[in-house]
């Protein structure tokens, strides 16, 4: 796959990629649906931690909902942030095979590659919707959330990994050359 | 039974497609669950979210987002300011200082990543400046990141704690020993190598006890941080997830207040980049979750046992069968991946014959952190040689050394017990 304008060659893991939102000005053109969604929950996530720790020790009453909103919080991080990640060729892979194929070969296959990704994406929105409908009657023990709240995070995280292979498919298929 | 091995053989072929690494381990399960009669295949994405259930593994978002915080907070350049001032002097006293920092980062954040990302960016790019060679810079940098997981708290202990149901505080205390003696490993190399290659001092002479005293009492802030986790495991004052939000909270009030280096406008970006991390780590676990369901199924951990147990039953040798097949694996499997996938099968095995399964813990996250060094899937690898723009082939021969210097100090573990079981003993009472 070839990574946005301004991303790193490789998807590594905490290497400060080039936004693809920021401008060369290095101010912010736009943000991203997933950004903010992903953004959102990490501080609900880190939010309800702190506060579980500070409620046993500083109130008298220690939360119990802590662990039912770090859960939610959690799926929604990971599976949005995953898009997120997605967005940014952040996800790890190994080019060590296909940096050795001819040049068009290797662009053939990005693409081939870059579909099957988004196949498996949307497949996976697809069983993960019909999860999230499943699980919808039942709720959590403390707070009553539906339980189909983190499987929605599931859902919309790969459709949207999805969506943006199509994106990324689109702009490559727009633009001339390797 | 015949085992089916298609799904194993999908993710093979995928990973070596260049398809991200989470969704070519997700592919092979999913081929499992779609040949699987009478399974309602809605369990896939039950698999793929289980990981959220977990409270064990929040930890990690938590310490990454501590390990990121510091970066941004002014804890790390003191930091990284100790360190020059102890080893400025030697020659080669960049790489010097890169294995020492890897070391003291270790007690702050216990990510890998984290450390390699940020040392490429601090010190690699710098001892490139200063002519050492580019692929050479890259290994000393993925090298050195071995050792920051390695102490208090390491997130591979976390992960190794929670599946195998052993004390993360232990685990914790366990790494510290093997942590310093592959420090020293590596800068007795680097020593070699610096003096080989001609590499210079950034001191002209060794610090003085009172320059020495300054930089301690100005990283003091961040010299509390181990302690503070040690101690607060030690006397269960909270939980390792818990100890990780402390800690994050802890370092963004000493960057917004006492250094002051640290920006509101700042914590946008902060949580970007601690959430990245989190969902690429996250996403490669929440996978092998769903292979392991496939392993467990097809009984490939009893297939393995059968075989490992009629290899041997002496502690010592099963423990190097364990760790030769370790290191192989880490030809093909993602570090995380790996200890996700292999835990629940190994420390059964080995348990049985008599390991500790406290000493099999630091082999296993030391081993599989190994596989992150090298290529092909080497996540340390990918980062020093992504930011310094080294190619895989150049970097491999400049990391040889520093890889055979760390086997080295993972056969002495294996060879000598005490050096990983002592400290844990001491801290928390004899037993697992």
């Amino acid at each position: 796959m070839t990574p946005p304008e301004g991303a790193p060659v490789v998807g590594a893991i905490g290497v400060v990629a080039a936004d693809p939102d920021v401008g060369k000005d290095g101010k912010r053109r736009r943000v991203s649906f997933e950004h903010v969604a992903m953004n959102l929950g990490f501080v609900v996530l880190v939010c309800a931690i702190v506060w579980g720790v500070l409620s046993r020790y500083v109130t008298e009453a220690p939360a119990t909902w802590v662990e039912e909103v770090s859960s939610i919080a959690f799926a929604w991080v990971v599976f949005v942030g995953a898009a997120e990640a997605h967005r940014r060729a952040k996800h790890v892979s190994v080019d060590l095979v296909t940096s050795f194929l001819p040049t068009r070969l290797r662009a053939a296959l990005a693409i081939a590659t870059a579909m099957f990704v988004a196949l498996y994406c949307f497949y996976l929105a697809w069983l993960g919707a019909q999860q999230t409908i499943a699980s919808n009657s039942a709720y959590t023990s403390m707070l009553h959330i539906p339980l189909s709240v983190p499987y929605a995070g599931l859902t919309f995280g790969f459709l949207a990994m999805g969506l943006r292979s199509v994106q990324r498919l689109l702009h490559q298929a727009r633009r001339p050359g390797p | 039974m015949a085992m089916d091995v298609w799904p194993l053989a999908l993710f093979i072929l995928l990973l070596f497609l260049n398809v991200p690494v989470s969704v070519a381990i997700g592919s092979g399960a999913l081929l499992f669950f779609l040949h699987q009669q009478g399974m309602p295949l809605t369990i896939f994405p039950q698999r793929l979210a289980a990981f959220s259930q977990s409270f064990p593994l929040v930890a990690i978002p938590m310490f990454t987002f501590a390990g990121v915080i510091m970066n941004h907070a002014g804890i790390t350049t003191r930091l990284l300011n100790l360190a020059e001032t102890l080893v400025g002097h030697m020659s080669g006293a960049l790489a010097q200082t890169n294995v020492l920092l890897a070391a003291l980062m270790g007690f702050e954040s216990g990510s890998g990543n984290a450390d390699a990302a940020m040392q490429s960016k601090m010190l690699g790019t710098e001892m490139i400046r200063r002519g050492y060679p580019r692929p050479f810079a890259a290994a000393i940098v993925a090298a050195s990141a071995v050792i920051t997981p390695m102490m208090p708290p390491g997130l591979g202990f976390v992960l190794y704690g929670y599946l195998a149901n052993v004390s993360v505080g232990r685990l914790f205390m366990a790494g510290i020993v093997p942590g310093f003696t592959m420090m020293t490993a590596l800068m007795i190399t680097t020593r070699f190598l610096s003096k080989k290659y001609g590499f210079l001092p950034v001191r002209a002479r060794r610090a003085s006890v009172i320059e020495i005293f300054s930089a301690i009492r100005q990283a003091a802030w961040a010299l509390t941080v181990p302690f503070v986790v040690i101690f607060g495991l030690r006397f269960g004052v909270f939980t390792p997830t818990e100890a990780g939000a402390v800690i994050a909270t802890y370092s963004l009030l000493v960057g917004l207040f006492v250094y002051r280096e640290l920006k509101v406008a700042q914590l946008w970006d902060i949580v970007t980049e601690a959430a990245l991390a989190t969902a690429v780590v996250m996403m490669i676990i929440s996978a092998s979750n769903a292979l392991g369901f496939y392993m467990t199924l097809e009984q490939i951990a009893s297939h393995l046992a059968m075989m490992l147990s009629t290899i041997t039953a002496s502690p010592l040798l099963m423990l190097v069968v364990i760790n030769v097949f370790l290191l192989l694996v880490g030809m093909v499997l993602e570090s995380v991946a790996a200890l996700i996938l292999l835990t629940p099968i190994l420390v059964p095995i080995a348990t049985s014959v008599g390991v500790n399964p406290v000493h099999l813990g630091v082999l296993m996250c030391l081993n599989v952190t190994l596989g992150a060094v090298h290529p092909p899937v080497g996540t340390l690898m990918f980062i020093s040689c992504g930011v310094l723009e080294v190619k895989v082939a150049d970097y491999t021969r400049a990391v040889l050394p520093l890889l055979a210097v760390e086997v080295a100090v993972l056969v002495l573990l294996i060879l000598f017990p005490p050096v990983v079981l002592t400290l844990p003993n001491w801290a928390f009472g004899p037993g697992q």
